[in-house]
């Protein structure tokens, strides 16, 4: 891949990996950094793009290394995260629509362990293969299913009251 | 939904829980970030890949002198240490910072101090990212931020503060100051940009004088209307004239005359002998610029020639319009004393009528 390729590439990709950056992050300013990041070792790294996979693996991995190092800094300074990341309390039983019910669930999803969260995002919401998943994640496929069932399980603990409400319907 | 997995024991809620999960509404990004995300995109590449051969010479350099340094200095060497004063933290901490050491400098201003021994290391991005988080979240005293690497990533940092800028205005001046005191000649081109924002100016100036050469300093002088501003440039650009051309020239052009007979006034070592020469020179607009330039700055040194061009009239005027000029005991004693001479005495109170009216 020559660089003006790549560079279409990176365009054409920008858009599902600020999404899935939002995903992760559950905040469009943290998310902009995270993809902004994400671009700018892109662009110093593309080289290392060896068409193995395909550029949209390459490019998440990219952006979730972006993500985690995030994390990291805000795991490191706390106080940052309580003055960023005030906490959001859950209660589905208060979502007045669904509007805002689609909102909590966001909200719950972003705020999973950040393993979880990534398997979650990756598998259930931007539709990736298990198998492209577990590689942008660097864990086994086995790994993955067992993450992302310990995601479903709290998700449905945090949502039992709607999902019992949506089996009776 | 994609999730289902067949290993682990069906659920009878998957149904609903994914009905719940598809029901996940994320706020997007603005248009706004994605142009800027666009426009990284499209601006970054030209320059990284440039950059990151330099800068892997650069650092190859960088880290055989450092090796060097370090086995040339006495192991008992002091530390460098870092002219802040560290305050007690009015932001509650919950944790003993990493790679970071909490304090306010005096001027409330963000610090980005060069690498200190002894302290953590913190990736450059990573201190970065901290400090202009810092200055979102709007603490009333932001770090001042320690690193043990030099930043190697400029184009992270410059796109990640236009970025900043674009993002939150308010807090623009405190980036400047990031801006300014990272800058480089190397980064003239981003510098000029943000330095056509009104409101960073006064907090770039120090970089923009540091960095830009001459030629330049007199392009922004030309479109420079705060007189503080022009003042702080002039006074760069007469510190750094060795020959004292540009002085002369300065000095010649009323624009800049006030500017410049201040920036003399204050300057340290100021080129005294070719503004002497340039008493001679054939030109008399440049005879008179160097009179008033040499006036001003008063040199003990200067006045004795001074007294002696009067007296042996060569370039007698001139040299009365420097003494005339030089608020000084000395010089008015030296003024008495050749007015006792009737002609020069004529000379000196035109010379006086002179400078009065035009300056």
């Amino acid at each position: 891949m020559d660089r003006t390729e790549f560079d279409a590439q990176l365009l054409a990709h920008l858009d599902a990996a600020a999404r899935f950056a939002v995903r992760l992050t559950g905040r469009v300013d943290s998310a902009e950094d995270v993809t902004h990041e994400a671009i700018v070792r892109a662009t110093s790294s593309w080289r290392t793009f060896s068409g193995r996979s395909s550029f949209k693996t390459w490019f998440f991995q990219i952006v979730l290394n972006a993500f985690r190092d995030a994390q990291r800094l805000i795991e490191r300074r706390p106080m940052m995260r309580l003055v960023d990341e005030p906490k959001i309390t859950a209660d589905p039983s208060s979502a007045a629509d669904e509007r805002e019910l689609g909102v909590r669930i966001a909200q719950l999803v972003s705020q999973l362990p950040p393993r979880q969260r990534e398997v979650l995002v990756l598998v259930a919401y931007e539709q990736i293969p298990q198998e492209q998943a577990a590689e942008i994640l660097g864990i086994t496929q086995q790994n993955l299913r067992t993450t992302l069932h310990l995601a479903r399980q709290r998700l449905s603990e945090q949502l039992s009251e709607f999902t019992s409400r949506a089996e009776r319907t | 939904m994609n999730s289902d997995d067949p290993q682990l024991p069906d659920r009878s809620d998957d149904n609903a829980l994914d009905q719940l999960l598809a029901k996940a509404q994320w706020p997007t990004l603005s248009p706004t970030a994605m142009n800027r995300l666009r426009s990284a995109a499209r601006h970054l590449p030209s320059s990284v890949v440039w950059q990151i051969t330099t800068l892997a010479a650069a650092a190859a350099i960088l880290v055989l002198c450092w090796i060097g340094v370090r086995r040339l200095s006495a192991p008992d060497s002091q530390p460098r240490t870092v002219a802040i004063t560290p305050v007690a933290p009015q932001i509650p901490m919950q944790a003993k910072p990493i790679a970071l050491e909490r304090a306010s400098s005096p001027a409330e201003m963000l610090l980005v101090l060069p690498p200190a021994p002894g302290r953590q290391s913190a990736s450059a991005n990573a201190v970065v990212n901290t400090a202009l988080s810092q200055l979102r979240l709007g603490y009333p005293h932001p770090f001042v931020v320690h690193s043990l690497r030099p930043f190697a990533n400029h184009s992270y940092l410059w796109s990640r503060i236009e970025t900043e800028l674009s993002r939150d205005p308010a807090r623009a001046p405190q980036l400047a100051s990031l801006i300014a005191q990272l800058a480089t000649p190397a980064r003239r081109a981003e510098l000029a940009r943000h330095y056509q924002h009104v409101a960073l100016r006064d907090a770039l100036l120090p970089a923009v004088v540091r960095v830009f050469d001459e030629r330049e300093l007199m392009q922004m002088l030309a479109n420079e209307t705060d007189f503080p501003r022009r003042r702080t440039i002039v006074a760069a650009m007469v510190a750094r004239d060795r020959d004292g051309q540009l002085t002369l020239a300065l000095a010649m052009n009323p624009d800049t005359l006030e500017e410049t007979l201040i920036a003399l006034r204050h300057a340290d070592s100021p080129a005294v002998a070719p503004l002497l020469a340039a008493l001679r020179d054939s030109s008399p607009s440049r005879r008179l610029a160097a009179a008033r330039a040499l006036g001003t700055l008063c040199h003990a040194g200067v006045l004795p020639q001074l007294e002696r061009m009067v007296l042996t009239g060569e370039h007698r005027r001139e040299a009365i319009t420097a003494l005339l000029c030089c608020r000084d005991g000395a010089a008015d004693d030296i003024v008495k004393r050749v007015s006792q001479d009737a002609s020069i005495a004529a000379l000196v109170r035109t010379v006086a009528n002179e400078i009065n009216g035009s300056i």
